[in-house]
Parts: structure tokens; C-alpha cells; sequence
């Protein structure tokens, strides 16, 4: 997937755009990102719709109507009624009831992944890029490594050796997408170490671990969150596109994706199978992409020109 | 505002998983309408193409779509942009002629990448589509647990993704005069990658 051109580290004063936010002079990402909120619709409207998934994922066991595993083979097919609100599946299970399963099992595994994915990007990326030496050469050497193969191939393959299941795939995706992290961190981490105040803090006596938790991490912030919020939605389409495909999530616990591929013998009876679960899949990456869009234009000075 | 409307459409096909749109465009082009088949290969007749093809460009096409809009952007904030309109050139000119050309280089970068995955890693469109591919056979062989298949998938994906992505590089002297083959190697384009 194209990586988003991040900014190299958040320049001083000149990310935020209104008048108020330059006399505060303090640079604040939570601040920034409330600014865009206020200003870009489409990222505000990302973010409820974000906060929605999500909540109707916590909540999936109060607001499914039904039992999303119980097999009901006399109602199978069914449209919408007052009993199934949005109609069954082959197997007579409640379709709502499902969706809203699969909305817990795909944020429940993609919200971790992401945390994983970014921990172990940070950690490799700032030490590269703060400590240079031997240290940056090994983590600049198998970046280059992973990033020359491509990414669903390597997924599949290590999914292939490690046996499809939800969990060799999340192993896959964190494997081979550590790499495109590392790769940014370590570069906005050159920019921030550069910076007086990293040379004043080692003046002080602080220690490298101090000065790269205390000092870079916060200064990069900003290029974290976009590529958290942008990366949640990559990984819900690698989630379902490879339960899809049958090698992450297994029946019969639902998932969009694995759903959708349950779904496509029946697509000229039911067409409603298939049309559901893709749209929840769009709804939420689209979410996850018009925040994390918003956020990069409000971050990144270069592309704003509105 | 045709810019916020481009904007929320270029990443609402970046959001679309490619087996939804291809479900969907079965169902509303060949179930419904019956205009072309649903699935196979047909022996390579171009009918049977269709499908295909349009559920594995809408993604790229959205990615392209995007990273076009913001190099374009960057562009016109150059001083040789303001010097072509001093020149009474006319917006079009500037756009496509001074612009789009200066703006093409990331665009083909990730273009060249997406063409790489796209030979490897059309595996999820391939069994929708019941085509015999590379992708559809490896998904079967991890089924099937058949290392040596899958290495060689590895191996041969591998290749094809470096020898696209140096057809890529070498596409930059075409497009941009000012790069220089044989010239001390540029950092390989990677600021996208």
C-alpha cells in the first residue's frame, strides 16, 4: 500500500492554522488534531463513525437481537422481518446479529494489531534512528529487505507456513509491516534529534532511554496518530480480505469478510448477504481513512492550500 | 468544493475491498443485467476480463487518485508555476503541461509498485473470478500445505516486484530529464514506497 508522506517531525507553530493557536505558542497534537476536527467535516464525520464501530463492537453481546451462531435452518434466507431486523444467511442465523459479531471480531483483532504493529515500529525506528551505528544499519538493511517483496505475497506465505488461523494471521500482517513503520519513525526521529533541546537534555546527563521516551517520542506524535488512525483502516482489509479468502477468522464465528465469502453461492437469491457485510467493511475502513486523511492535511503544511 | 467531492470519492474507492466490488459488480453486470459472464477465464476472450480488471483498479485507482491531488498541490505552489502564468499561459497549460508533468514522478513510483503487487497479489480476485493464476494457486497450495509451491511463489513474486520496480526507475529518466542515469544513484524513489 502507498505509504502516507508523513512530515518529518512536526514543525513548530507552523501545523496549526488559526490565529488563537499561535498565541497559545504551545505545541499541542491533541490540540492540532482538535482544530482539523473543528474545521474538516469529513474527519469529524470519519471519527463518529469510527467511535460507532467501535462502540457497537464493546457492546455486541447487549444489542444483538439474536445468538449470531444459532442455526435456524427453516428461516434460512430469509429478508428482513420483525423477528430477523435485517434478514438470515444460508443457515437461517440472524444476519444484524452476525454484522455486529463481526464488528467485534474485526476491530477486537485490527485495534491490537495496530498497537502492535506501532510499538514494535517505534521501538525499532526511534532506536535506529537515535542511535545510529551498527544499530541503524542492521534495521535499514531488513527494511529494505521486507519492503522488496510484496505485502499480501509475504502475508500469504507466512499464513501458508505458520497454518490459517486468526492468529498466524496477525503474527503475518505484524511480520511484514513492521518495516514501513520503522522506516518513518526512524526518519522523523533524524529530524527530532537534531533539534537544541535533545542536545541540552544529553548536557544534562540524561540517558539514551530517557532521551528517546522523554524527548523524540513526544515530538513525533503527530506522524504516529495519522499512520495509527490510516493503518487501522489498512489492517481491516487485510483482516477480511484474508478470512475472505478463508485463512484468518474460521467459521463459524462471524467476520465481514469471511461473511461476504459464505454469502457469494447465494448472490442472486439474497443479494443482501453480500451487499451488508461490504458495506460495513467500507463504512469502517473509510472511517479509519478519512480521519487519518484529515489529520495528515492538518499535520503536513506541504499539503494544505485551501 | 469539486475538490472535497474528489477528495471523499478517491478514498471511498481506496476503502473498497476488492471481493466486495468484484460481488458487486457480478451481481449488478452479469446477474442483473447479464451484459458479461459472472466468472472463468474463457480462454482469454476479453469479455471475461472485464470483471475482473474493473474490481482490481478501483483500489489503485482511488490510491492514485489521492497521491495525484496532493503532488499536484505541492507543485503548483512552485516559483515555475507563478512564471508560467506570468507568461499569459492559460490555466489548462500550466496544469497539465507545467504541473501534472513535474507532479507525475511519486505517481509512477507507487503506480510501479501497485503493478508489482498487483502481479503477485491478485490472489483474492483470481478465486472470485475462478481464474488460474499464480495468487489462486498459492492460496490453494497454503490450503494444501505445499511449501515448495509457495516458495516459489515467494521467489518468483520477488522477482517480478524488483524487475518492475526497476523498469519504475528507469521510467523516472523519460519522465523527468533532469534525472540522469548512470549519474550518482538518486535514493531509488522510495520516499513512497
Amino acid at each position: 500500500m502507498a505509504s502516507p508522506t508523513l512530515p518529518a517531525a512536526p514543525a513548530p507553530t507552523e501545523t496549526l492554522h488559526d490565529e488563537e493557536v499561535y498565541a497559545v505558542g504551545e505545541h499541542s497534537p491533541w490540540r492540532a488534531a482538535r482544530e482539523v476536527l473543528r474545521a474538516d467535516r469529513a474527519a469529524l464525520g470519519g471519527l463518529i463513525l469510527l467511535g460507532l464501530f467501535v462502540a457497537i463492537a464493546a457492546a455486541a453481546p447487549l444489542i444483538a437481537p439474536h445468538d449470531p451462531l444459532a442455526i435456524n435452518l427453516s428461516d434460512k434466507l430469509q429478508g428482513p422481518t420483525a423477528q430477523y431486523p435485517l434478514g438470515t444467511d444460508q443457515l437461517g442465523r440472524d444476519l444484524a446479529s452476525r454484522l455486529i459479531y463481526g464488528a467485534r471480531a474485526t476491530l477486537g483483532s485490527a485495534i491490537p494489531t495496530t498497537i502492535g504493529l506501532l510499538l514494535i515500529g517505534l521501538a525499532v525506528g526511534i532506536s535506529a534512528g537515535f542511535l545510529g551505528g551498527w544499530v541503524d544499519r542492521v534495521v535499514v538493511g531488513s527494511v529494505d529487505v521486507l519492503l522488496a517483496l510484496p505485502r499480501l505475497v509475504l502475508s500469504l506465505a507466512l499464513v501458508g507456513f505458520l497454518g490459517p488461523s486468526l492468529q498466524s494471521l496477525l503474527i503475518a500482517i505484524i511480520a511484514v509491516g513492521w518495516a514501513d513503520h520503522a522506516r518513518i519513525f526512524r526518519a522523523a526521529t533524524l529530524a527530532a534529534r537534531e533539534w537544541e533541546f535533545v542536545l541540552a537534555a544529553r548536557a544534562l546527563g540524561a540517558s539514551n532511554l530517557r532521551i528517546m521516551a522523554r524527548h523524540i517520542l513526544p515530538n513525533i506524535i503527530g506522524p504516529i496518530v495519522v499512520l495509527a488512525t490510516l493503518d487501522l483502516g489498512h489492517i481491516i482489509l487485510t483482516i477480511s480480505s484474508l478470512s475472505f479468502l478463508g485463512l484468518g477468522i474460521q467459521p463459524p464465528y462471524p467476520e465481514w469478510g469471511a461473511m461476504l465469502n459464505d454469502a457469494r453461492t447465494y448472490l442472486d437469491q439474497a443479494p443482501h448477504l453480500v451487499l451488508l457485510p461490504g458495506l460495513c467493511i467500507l463504512l469502517s475502513v473509510l472511517a479509519c481513512n478519512l480521519l487519518g486523511d484529515g489529520l495528515r492535511a492538518a499535520l503536513d503544511p506541504r499539503s494544505r492550500h485551501r | 468544493m469539486v475538490d472535497e467531492a474528489g477528495r471523499v470519492l478517491a478514498l471511498l474507492c481506496a476503502s473498497l475491498p476488492s471481493f466486495a466490488v468484484a460481488l458487486i459488480l457480478i451481481y449488478a453486470l452479469a446477474v442483473a443485467l447479464r451484459l458479461v459472464p459472472v466468472a472463468g477465464y474463457g480462454d482469454g476472450h476479453l469479455r471475461y476480463l472485464i470483471l475482473p480488471a474493473m474490481s482490481l483498479s478501483v483500489f489503485t485507482m482511488g490510491t492514485l487518485v489521492r497521491l495525484t491531488h496532493a503532488s499536484v498541490l505541492e507543485v503548483l505552489g512552485q516559483d515555475y508555476i507563478r512564471t508560467a502564468y506570468a507568461k499569459g499561459l492559460s490555466k489548462s497549460a500550466v496544469v497539465l503541461k507545467h504541473a501534472l508533468r513535474n507532479a507525475l514522478l511519486p505517481v509512477v513510483t507507487v503506480a510501479g509498485t501497485q503493478f508489482g503487487q498487483l502481479l503477485g497479489g491478485a490472489a483474492i480476485v483470481e478465486t472470485i473470478f475462478a481464474w488460474p493464476g499464480v495468487g489462486k494457486l498459492v492460496v490453494d497450495s497454503i490450503y494444501a500445505r505445499d511449501y515448495p509451491i509457495i516458495q516459489g511463489f515467494v521467489l518468483l513474486a520477488g522477482l517480478t516486484f524488483v524487475l518492475v520496480n526497476l523498469a519504475t526507475d528507469l521510467l523516472y529518466a523519460v519522465i523527468d530529464p533532469r534525472i540522469r542515469l548512470g549519474a550518482r544513484a538518486r535514493g531509488g524513489g522510495d520516499d513512497h514506497g
